[in-house]
């Protein structure tokens, strides 16, 4: 799974979701870790391979 | 017999073959028959990318210089109304697999564990499928962890990865169903079929594979292929997919932002990704009557929840002259896109 871009999301100052480009499309990923897009990036961050951009 | 003897002698797998085959809920799989098709009918060009195309089924595989469409197809057997079709692009050399991947969740697997199973499916080639022995792949993969992707289990990624059922089927130019029995280990906790092309050399013009019907039971023979409703697959799917759009109400929290509200019926399997289907959205302003398209709407998921009203912020909505407070309807049909496949 290829991501870009990733930064979290915030609501009323609490981090709610990761906002990325993956495969090519924009979508924004729940914090849950059963949602198979935010495993993928649980895992990438574990490896190394990808870094979250703090929220605005 | 009486109707409840009918159907305890039936509980040993498939005693009564003729009885089963009335049984509804007995084909585990969703979207067997291709009816489903959220996501669109044609996807084309597509090279390595892995993803989801008719419903519930994930297809991909592939290398950077593939090729290849998947198309919701009409060409399917008789009482079919779809087919899904696999083609590689002419002239196209990568002969990488192609893999038509349904995984299961944990909940749904566990009525495998330790039985022996029957899959069956309706296959045909067409013209030039490249094929050296005009085969398939056909493989069943089984784990022991819970929820693991479709991904993860081709790559061999699953706790407690086996293959029950692994072998290839030659394949004609006409329709034929095919079954294959497979065995569980008592300990089974999560499965996924998969089929595959077995692509060689270099394209021609037809070089395509069809698919519709498949079926996974409990037993040791094949049953009928167990037709659903559009609305009963349909339901199935949407709590591994869901679209939505027009009707949906919101509340502008800003001149550009409306926060929505979304109920969740069935509850997903887990909290969704939001994704854009389109980005060209029709909204209508109902404070200060004012309509009026958007063309570059983007989407912010706020919920972490798979069940209950999904909510999210739409943003960039900022052409009805609103302001924070104003209560808003969009008007565009399946724009958004919840997401929550394996």
């Amino acid at each position: 799974m290829n991501i870009e871009n990733a930064q979290y999301s915030a609501d009323n100052g609490e981090n709610v979701s990761v906002n990325a480009t993956i495969n090519g499309i924009t979508v924004s990923v729940p914090l849950d870790p059963a949602n198979r897009h935010y495993a993928e990036i649980l895992r990438q961050v574990e490896a190394g391979e990808l870094a979250i951009a703090d929220a605005d | 017999m009486t109707k409840a003897r009918d159907i305890a002698s039936a509980t040993t797998p498939n005693a009564n073959a003729a009885l089963l085959a009335t049984f509804p809920h007995r084909n585990l799989i969703i979207n067997g028959a291709m009816q489903v098709a959220q996501r669109g009918t044609s996807f084309t060009g597509i090279t390595s990318t892995i993803a989801y195309r008719m419903d519930r089924w994930q297809v991909g595989f592939g290398a950077a210089g593939s090729n290849y469409s998947i198309t919701q197809s009409t060409d399917a057997p008789d009482n079919f109304k779809y087919s899904m079709k696999w083609q590689r692009t002419a002239s196209n050399a990568v002969t990488n697999s192609i893999w038509f991947s349904q995984a299961f969740e944990s909940i749904n697997s566990k009525v495998v564990a330790g039985k022996t199973c029957t899959l069956s499916y309706y296959a045909k080639k067409g013209a030039d499928y490249s094929a050296s022995s005009s085969d398939i792949q056909v493989r069943i993969i089984s784990g022991t962890g819970t929820d693991q992707s479709a991904t993860s289990a081709i790559t061999a990624g699953w706790t407690g990865y086996a293959t029950p059922l692994s072998t290839t089927q030659v394949i004609t130019t006409g329709w034929v169903r095919y079954t294959h029995t497979v065995t569980f280990a008592s300990n089974v906790n999560q499965i996924s079929v998969n089929l595959a092309s077995n692509s060689a050399g270099t394209a021609g013009a037809d070089d395509s594979l069809y698919i519709t019907g498949v079926q996974l039971e409990v037993g040791d023979t094949a049953t009928p292929f167990e037709h659903r409703s559009y609305g009963d697959e349909l339901a199935r799917c949407q709590r591994y997919l869901k679209l939505g759009g027009a009707g949906v109400y919101g509340i502008y929290n800003s001149a550009a932002n409306i926060e929505i509200s979304i109920p969740l019926n069935p509850n997903m399997r887990a909290a969704p990704t939001l994704s854009m289907a389109k980005t060209t959205v029709t909204i209508s302003n109902k404070t200060n009557s004012n309509t009026a398209t958007a063309t570059s709407v983007s989407a912010v998921n706020i919920s972490s929840s798979p069940s209950g009203v999904y909510f999210a912020q739409i943003g960039n909505c900022n052409v009805t002259s609103a302001s924070a407070g104003h209560i808003a309807q969009f008007r565009t049909d399946e724009f958004l896109q919840l997401d929550a496949e394996l």
